[in-house]
């Protein structure tokens, strides 16, 4: 498989008077052409920024830095000047948010806003370009397409609000899609219709997909491959069934164990990760992870793991080795082996 | 419109909505603002050379300044009143008169000094009055309610149906030209305002739980008053008071630029510019400096109830 | 409303001292007994206060405000003769101030923390602070004296509306200069910006066409509550650069005790003022889908 999207060592800091953060930290992976990459991470941990120093979005707040490498295709993204930058963003990159209702204007009409999207490619007259919009909120499952085009966000459902972001990040038929928490803020039928709307359009298009979620339940049903942010770090990548087959970081391990499983014995009960993820501001020196992971030792407490390759896996981890062999998540490999094909389908969430 | 709601806690919020910080009127960098006082206090240091402070520190400066000035003019002035030297008219300031002199040979500095007093009177008689007449109104349509409420409510109603200066200019059509009328019809139009925010507060306050059981265990209608609401509604009257303050100097120095003032001293900074009007063309001094003294004392309490608002009101930002 | 505000007027005005024989004498003190109850025959003053009150509003629907106690001319004729003028001066003034206040607004929120919104800012804490009467004293000063671009006083030309307009419109776009870069601050602040901008729209479609339309719901709000403070301005401006109209009208009127003149003024500001208010109520609709949508609910 190709790469589309090469990113290494991107590092966003962010400073003002009183700090210097890093918010992200040296994190490098890639993306495959017609690819989905599921990048998981509670809430704070970097993923959304990750995403936007992709897009070039973060540029506008002159506190926040960006380093590292970005090539889409071969090309650097992060040096573009903002006019470039504008070429990428809509026709090759497009990006989908988490509040689907808030990341539309309120006062504009939703056939407005994705006829914006399709003018940006400056083709056809303004019947073609009307035709356009109506094919697309018709592509992502917009029942009465006509209908929609005159209504405002606030006038339809949440769902229908993420068709309709799709639908205009589809406009410039990117070959790379961001999906930023698309399902978080949706209801869980929803949520299912959605993921599989991105991976039908994976499949008709070609397309690229980098889906940020929270929720372990999500990138298991939906990604090839599964990033691990922790603390504005890679902690782990590699192939979703490899991820949840044997993690070889106790943070995903401990991921991985707070999924609620239908079939698992009753008498198991959710291990939850004791502890929380530390503010920017005070993580804790060497491994961010050690305060709250079960196999740390003096060495993860002052030096702060570099990625190592294990198999079809990367992780951050001095013990990696152990905690893949202790397996102390056994249980995920029920009768007939685990794998992708028998990770849990219902919503988990962390 | 909430006009800050970024927290400290800013690394953690991953979206662009760092770029929403907190607008304050004079600038400054609002994350320490609006963060709380324990982290106050440690960039308390930083702050006192703050541009920030420094303007706060100017405006209670100037109002020190005006309050002495109606206090005690005499103290300030080499004269006694506002004598005339009929030698030295339309004198232009820095020579033997600091600010120069007007057509009637008066030291522009000494009727500033002496002008003071009619605008500190009309600040503070207008505004307690119409703080206090209109916080008792919306406190009574507030707490009381019913037909109390609706017949306090319709008069606001028909205040506010006019701009502050018509209502003012009704009133000083109909009564004589002194200076208490003066003060009475500025009043007037402060009125609304109070009766509002304080009815909306005392409506806010009667409904808390901590108001029934008062009610319950007995206590008399006024003490629960004057335990639960109205130190509830202290910050926003402050607010007001200090806005209103401003407002009410440029109405009353508006109503003598108009002739409509008292035809007796005390001196009025708006009649003198009115006087100096006719010498603009040359003598520019005499209608210069009393507009920049009130521009510099609405500027002062504007500062000054920016400040009032940041500090008693942390919720309502 | 405007019930009440009739009724303040009147009773205001003639429950107060001041007798109105007296004024419409001119203090003539040689006026005999006779003579005063025949100019109260004549202008109804010796019937009860509220029988008056009736026959004022009955007239005044009639749009009959009486006869003016100065000139002794109908008060509905001098005050169309004058209306003209001031209508002018208020239209410049208010397209002045949103062009001033929009416009200032939008390029101090765009060059946020830099020297253009901090001069702004400036600019419109003194705009707002500073007497009307003086900004047009001052503006007579600089442009009239020292510059002689245009003149001091009149009212006609073109070029006779420039400075009160403009010292109007100083006055009025103060706040609105904050208020507009305060709400388009708040609006870029939210995630549907930074989806436009992923979409890849340029940054002044952005600004002009998503963040100001949103910005300028709270912005109208404030348009008509300033029109208020216009019209109130517009009897300052008027004095100040001798103009003709309805402000220097009031003036006199109110300075002579001419009361009908003044509860006619009064009560076309006090309308005019209260549809402005409806007319902002309505274009919130406009401006606003969501508005739209519960008002036809």
């Amino acid at each position: 498989m190709t790469e589309l999207l090469e990113v290494e060592g991107l590092t966003v800091k962010f400073e003002s008077a009183a700090h210097h953060l890093e918010l992200v930290r040296d994190a490098s992976f890639e993306i495959g052409t017609g690819e989905v990459v599921a990048m998981v991470g509670e809430s704070g941990s970097g993923k959304s920024i990750t995403a936007r120093a992709i897009l070039g979005l973060l540029r506008r707040n002159h506190r926040m830095t960006v380093e590292g490498n970005a090539r889409l295709a071969g090309r650097e993204l992060l040096a573009l000047a903002e006019a470039e930058m504008r070429e990428v963003r809509g026709r090759r990159v497009s990006m989908i948010f988490q509040d689907p209702v808030g990341a539309l204007d309120p006062v504009v009409s939703i056939g407005a806003q994705v006829l914006e999207a399709v003018r940006r490619r400056r083709s056809g007259t303004r019947p073609e370009q009307r035709r356009r919009v109506i094919e697309l909120l018709a592509s992502v499952g917009i029942t009465d397409p006509e209908l929609r085009a005159k209504q405002f966000p606030h006038e339809v459902s949440g769902g229908m609000c993420q068709r309709a972001l799709i639908a205009i990040a589809l406009a410039g038929s990117p070959e790379l899609l961001i999906a930023d928490e698309p399902t978080t803020a949706l209801d869980v039928t929803v949520q299912a219709q959605v993921l599989d709307l991105l991976k039908r359009l994976r499949d008709e298009r070609q397309m690229s997909v980098l889906l940020i979620t929270h929720d372990m339940g999500v990138a298991a049903q939906t990604a090839d491959r599964v990033l691990i942010m922790y603390a504005g770090s890679l902690v782990e990548q590699g192939p979703t069934a490899d991820i949840f087959g044997h993690p070889c970081h106790p943070y995903t391990g401990g991921l991985i164990s707070a999924v609620p499983r239908v079939d698992a014995p009753r008498s198991r009960r959710l291990v939850a990760i004791p502890g929380s993820v530390p503010e920017a501001a005070d993580r804790p020196a060497g491994c961010a992870f050690h305060p709250r992971c079960p196999l740390a030792d003096d060495r993860c407490a002052t030096a702060m793991p570099g990625p190592r390759r294990l198999g079809n896996q990367i992780a951050a981890c001095h013990r990696a080795e152990e905690a893949r062999d202790s397996q102390v998540h056994r249980w995920q490999a029920g009768p007939g082996g685990g794998g992708a094909g028998r990770l849990p389908e219902e919503r988990a969430a962390l | 419109m909430s006009l800050g709601q970024t927290s400290i806690a800013y690394p953690n919020r991953e979206d662009g909505a760092l770029a929403s910080e907190a607008v304050s009127p004079l600038g400054g960098d609002l994350n320490e603002r609006s963060s709380p006082w324990w982290f106050r206090r440690r960039a308390l240091r930083r702050q006192i050379f703050h541009p920030n402070n420094f303007i706060l520190g100017l405006s209670c400066a100037v109002l020190a300044i005006v309050f002495l000035w109606a206090a005690v003019p005499s103290l300030f002035s080499p004269d006694t009143a506002v004598g005339a030297y009929p030698t030295q008219v339309l004198q232009p300031p820095l020579g033997k008169f600091f600010l120069g002199t007007d057509q009637y040979g008066r030291s522009i500095y000494a009727e500033l000094v002496y002008g003071a007093r009619s605008a500190v009177l009309i600040g503070v008689l207008a505004t307690a009055g119409s703080a206090i007449v209109g916080s008792l109104m919306g406190i009574a349509a507030g707490y009381i309610g019913g037909a109390t409420d609706m017949v306090i409510m319709r008069v606001v109603d028909v205040l506010l149906a006019l701009p502050g200066l018509f209502l003012a200019l009704i009133f000083v059509a109909a009564l004589p030209p002194n200076l208490m009328n003066l003060i009475i019809a500025v009043g007037v139009q402060g009125i609304p305002a109070y009766a509002r925010v304080l009815r909306a507060q005392a409506l806010q306050v009667r409904g808390r739980l901590y108001v029934d059981a008062a009610t319950v265990l007995g206590v008399a209608r006024w003490k629960i008053l004057a335990r639960h609401i109205v130190p509830n509604c202290l910050a926003p009257v402050l607010v007001l008071a200090a806005i209103g303050f401003g407002f009410a100097i440029i109405i009353g120095a508006t109503l003598a630029f108009l002739g409509l003032g008292p035809t007796t001293p005390p001196l009025n900074w708006g009649a003198l510019i009115a006087s100096g009007q006719g010498y603009v063309n040359q003598d520019w001094w005499i209608t210069t400096f009393p507009g920049l003294m009130i521009t510099a004392v609405v500027i002062a309490v504007n500062v000054l109830g920016d400040w009032l608002r940041d500090h008693m009101e942390p919720t309502s930002r | 409303m405007l019930v009440g505000v009739t009724a303040l007027i009147f009773f205001v005005l003639r429950a107060l001292p001041g007798n109105p024989v007296v004024l419409l004498t001119q203090g003539d003190p040689g006026i005999t007994q006779a003579q005063i109850r025949h100019i109260e025959d004549n202008y109804g003053l010796n019937k009860p206060l509220l029988v008056q009150y009736g026959t004022f509003i009955w007239h005044a629907l009639q749009g009959n405000f009486g006869v003016s106690y100065l000139t002794k001319e109908p008060v509905m004729s001098s005050i169309g003769a004058q209306a003209g003028a001031t209508v002018e001066l208020t239209a410049a003034a208010v397209v002045l101030t949103g062009v001033i206040g929009i416009g200032g607004g939008l390029l101090a929120a765009m060059f946020r923390d830099t020297w253009v919104d901090s001069s702004l800012r400036v600019l419109s804490l003194f705009g707002s602070a500073m007497p009307l009467f003086w900004t047009g004293v001052l503006l007579i000063l600089v442009f009239s004296f020292t510059w002689r671009l245009f003149p001091s006083s009149g009212s006609g030309t073109f070029s006779e509306l420039v400075l009160p307009a403009f010292s109007l419109a100083l006055a009025g776009s103060g706040l609105l200069v904050r208020l507009v870069r305060n709400s388009m601050l708040d609006v870029m602040g939210q995630e549907f910006v930074t989806a436009l901008r992923a979409k890849g729209l340029p940054e002044y479609q952005v600004l002009v066409r998503h963040v100001l339309r949103n910005a300028l719901v709270p912005a109208v709000t404030v348009l008509g509550v300033q029109i208020g403070a216009l019209l109130a301005g517009a009897v300052v401006t008027e004095t100040v650069f001798t103009r003709q109209g309805l402000g220097s009208m009031l003036v006199q009127a109110v300075q002579n005790k001419d009361y009908p003149t003044v509860q006619a003024l009064v009560l076309i500001i006090a309308t005019v003022y209260v549809i402005v208010n409806i007319l902002v109520d309505i274009s919130y609709a406009y401006l606003d889908p969501r508005v739209r949508t519960t008002l036809t609910k």
